[in-house]
């Protein structure tokens, strides 16, 4: 690769033989098992907000581009992937106006005007993030077929939000992995979300590092500064399969455009957005704040790799590989 | 100086729209966020911005010119203090006016807000009286517009109301009532006029006596938004590879990892 | 150490959970304009946590006197700004005899004590009660609140700058509103209300 293009790296435009197809295909395919997930577990209503989430992200990429003059941009597949993203974030039985608004946002303030796929801050995240801004109440609302689940209408966040934990025992832990608890209606099956870390280890080994430090940082301070009475243990299985955590560690965070170039330099981004995931869990009003926290950790990224040293030489590396 | 007085529709079309303080020189963003929470902000803040901007414009431009910058500076506060303490004080205590705290706040804080500032120093202190004034008239009039349609989208998206009166919106974007709403808005119209200042400034060129050189680059000690346009006139040369750059992305070649 | 504690929540209040510049878009003017210089960045965050404690531990003392404390809020924010201006002037007069010709350093002067930053940090040290501890640390994190965001702001310039893909009306100040916006975003994930309501 000649030189020039090597030194272009640094920034916002990602090696380019990295194809945008083929890497948001893959997240496609994985975020397909969550989906097919909410389905099971609250029906036709969730295949609805997903539907909707969708349909506004392409929709309002079309008119982007239309108004732009521009058409190519759907088909690098990032409008899918932040329209599904933001929907199974939600609960499933949110009004249709929040994923319409959250899928417009991110596409229309997000994706568009910052760069397509190459975009610094995550879509799906700002999207989420707006949207919780704009109607909290029924985004952290988690009432349909809440007869059915482990808590009731209350989710993990709300528990620890309130300073409870419950006994852990075999039975009860599984519906907590399993994803039977309230919550947002894609992210709760912590199972489902190993098994698409094991099929990304598979396909980006490298993207992991990151989820690692976001992962390690989060159970470092459930251990740490704990919300609940219960035990070490229980904390941070309680606090790692709450919200939408473990779905922002495979999904969010290994994002390709706001990945650090080099290795260590993913495992402390992913670190910091933990950090600043559980200091917001903790002083914040959202009951889960991963996506503000993504964010600002994506903003803070480029400030992070001006600082941290051994960057550049890395980054060759990365683009020569 | 000997110069010829350009025409007040030239200067505005200039500071006011082609180069408008808040959307494209990014100055006076502290107060747009208080501004325009709503439409009544809006027209309180511009009218305060107005009268500040136009005062120390001509009250600099009349006296200050031997005055030492380090001083001047200063003096730029005292004055934007006497006119806006009086104003939020008759407020306060004569009208039934319910400031909300944030108003209460920034109107004080337009007494440093960065458009005076820049305005006096590179149009006022340098510029006959009546050009001054021209300046500082057409720049609050090219803010307040944008204060005043930013106010109006916040208000009625944010709160579903229109100066205070419901709206019955079915639903709200509580978002667009907060800081970042303000900043998200501003980007919307930023590249709005971006859209249409190629026809603008068309339309000026036009014009046989426009003045060709802009108040801008005229200070060495302001030099700090080199860097920003170096970067811009670089990415803008790029937009000519874009289309390959698009191609290579779609195109099918494998993933590095 | 419970004072120790209360210290340290002061400065990350002032510069994550309600970071001065993205939230309330205090100084946000300047923090743009000085974003693409990071070689300025330790004497701005030096000078502006100087102004801000200075003129913030004056003002504080001067409210604690009963005259002013029962002015109008007016004649609190007239005290204040003369405060300010007072301190920078003086503070230049000093720059001016002992280093005569550093203009630059005049200029940076300038931009630090007169903003919007500096001047509100008095009212904040008021609207939250502060003893004379906190109000010094926190005027102390305002130096800090700004140089994080300046720096944010300044790298999310660069890579907005060097990313071709931005559509052509957006590029420029568009895109870095949009952004400071997001990232303004991001930071509400602390507190989820404004500073100032």
């Amino acid at each position: 690769m000649p030189d020039s293009a090597t030194k272009r790296t640094e920034g916002a435009q990602k090696p380019s033989h990295v194809t945008a197809l083929r890497l948001f295909g893959d997240y496609l395919l994985m975020l397909l098992v969550p989906t097919v997930l909410a389905v099971y577990y609250y029906g036709l209503r969730a295949l609805a907000v997903v539907g909707v989430s969708v349909g506004a992200a392409v929709l309002t990429e079309a008119i982007f581009s239309a108004v732009l003059g521009r058409s190519y941009y759907v088909r690098d597949l990032t409008s899918l992937f932040s329209g599904l993203c933001i929907a199974l974030m939600l609960p499933a039985g949110v009004p249709f106006y929040v994923p319409v608004a959250a899928s417009a946002f991110a596409v229309a303030a997000v994706k568009m005007p910052l760069g397509g796929s190459g975009a610094p801050i995550m879509p799906a995240a700002a999207g989420f993030a707006f949207a919780a801004v704009c109607f909290r109440t029924e985004i952290f609302t988690y009432t349909l077929r809440a007869e059915q689940k482990l808590l009731g209408a209350q989710s993990l966040g709300a528990l620890l939000g309130g300073g409870n934990a419950m006994r852990l025992n075999a039975a009860n832990l599984m519906d907590v992995l399993g994803g039977n608890v309230a919550g947002p209606m894609g992210t709760g099956c912590g199972l489902l979300m190993l098994a698409c870390g094991v099929y990304l280890l598979m396909r980006r080994p490298r993207a992991l590092l990151a989820t690692a430090g976001f992962l390690g940082a989060c159970a470092l301070w459930a251990a740490i500064l704990p919300r609940s009475n219960g035990g070490v243990l229980t904390n941070i299985v309680l606090e790692l399969c709450s919200g939408s955590l473990l779905f922002a560690a495979i999904f969010l965070v290994t994002d390709h455009a706001t990945l650090p170039a080099a290795r260590w330099h993913r495992v402390v981004y992913g670190a910091l957005c933990g950090v600043l995931c559980m200091a917001m869990r903790r002083s914040g009003v959202f009951e889960e704040p991963v996506c503000f926290a993504i964010v600002l950790g994506n903003a803070l990224r480029p400030v992070l790799e001006s600082i941290l040293p051994g960057g550049g030489q890395a980054q060759r590396k990365e683009a020569r590989a | 100086m000997k110069e010829q007085t350009p025409s007040f529709r030239d200067l505005y079309l200039k500071s006011a729209v082609l180069s408008n303080p808040v959307l494209v020189q990014m100055v006076g963003l502290c107060p747009a966020v208080a501004a325009t929470a709503s439409v009544r902000c809006a027209v309180l803040i511009s009218a305060a911005l107005s009268l500040d901007l136009i005062v120390t414009c001509v009250l600099a431009s009349v006296l200050m010119k031997r005055i030492p910058r380090a001083v001047r500076v200063a003096l730029y506060l005292g004055i934007g203090l006497a006119l806006l303490c009086p104003l939020l004080y008759f407020i306060e205590t004569r009208t039934l006016m319910n400031l909300g705290q944030g108003t209460k706040v920034y109107l004080p804080l337009l007494a440093v807000n960065a458009v005076t500032a820049l305005h006096c120093e590179k149009v006022a202190v340098k510029k006959p009286v009546r050009m001054a004034f021209l300046d500082a008239a057409a720049v609050s009039l090219g803010a307040s517009i944008i204060f005043l349609i930013v106010g109006t989208l916040r208000e009625v998206l944010g709160s579903g109301a229109f100066a205070g009166i419901d709206l019955d919106l079915p639903f709200t974007l509580k978002g667009l009532s907060l800081p970042f709403g303000c900043f998200i808005l501003f980007g919307f119209l930023a590249a709005g006029l971006q859209a249409i200042s190629p026809y603008l400034r068309q339309a000026q060129e036009e014009e046989p006596d426009a003045p060709a050189a802009q108040p801008q680059e005229a200070d060495p000690q302001d030099d700090l938004w080199s860097d920003i346009l170096e970067a811009e006139a670089a990415s803008s040369e790029r937009l000519a590879a874009l289309d390959e750059f698009t191609e290579r992305l779609i195109g099918g070649e494998e993933d590095a990892q | 150490m419970k004072m120790i504690s209360t210290l340290l929540i002061t400065v990350l209040y002032t510069v994550f959970v309600q970071n001065l510049v993205m939230s309330a878009g205090l100084g946000m003017s300047e923090a743009i304009r000085l974003a693409a210089k990071p070689e300025k960045f330790r004497s701005l965050a030096i000078m502006i946590s100087a102004f801000s404690v200075i003129t913030g531990t004056i003002c504080g003392a001067l409210s604690r006197i009963p005259a002013i404390a029962t002015l109008p809020f007016a004649g609190r924010a007239a005290v204040y700004g003369g405060v300010l201006a007072a301190v920078y002037l003086i503070a230049a007069l000093l720059l001016g005899l002992l280093k005569p010709q550093d203009r630059r350093l005049r200029g940076t002067l300038g931009i630090a004590a007169l903003n919007t930053l500096v001047y509100a940090v008095p009212f904040l040290n008021e609207f939250a009660a502060y003893s004379f501890a906190e109000s010094f640390f926190s005027g102390l994190a305002a130096g800090a609140a700004f140089v994080l965001a300046a720096a944010v702001i300044g790298r999310g310039a660069k890579l907005l700058a060097s990313n071709s893909n931005i559509p052509a009306i957006f590029r420029g100040s568009p895109a870095l509103f949009l952004y400071v916006g997001l990232v303004s975003l991001g930071f509400l994930g602390f507190s989820g209300t404004a500073l100032f309501q």
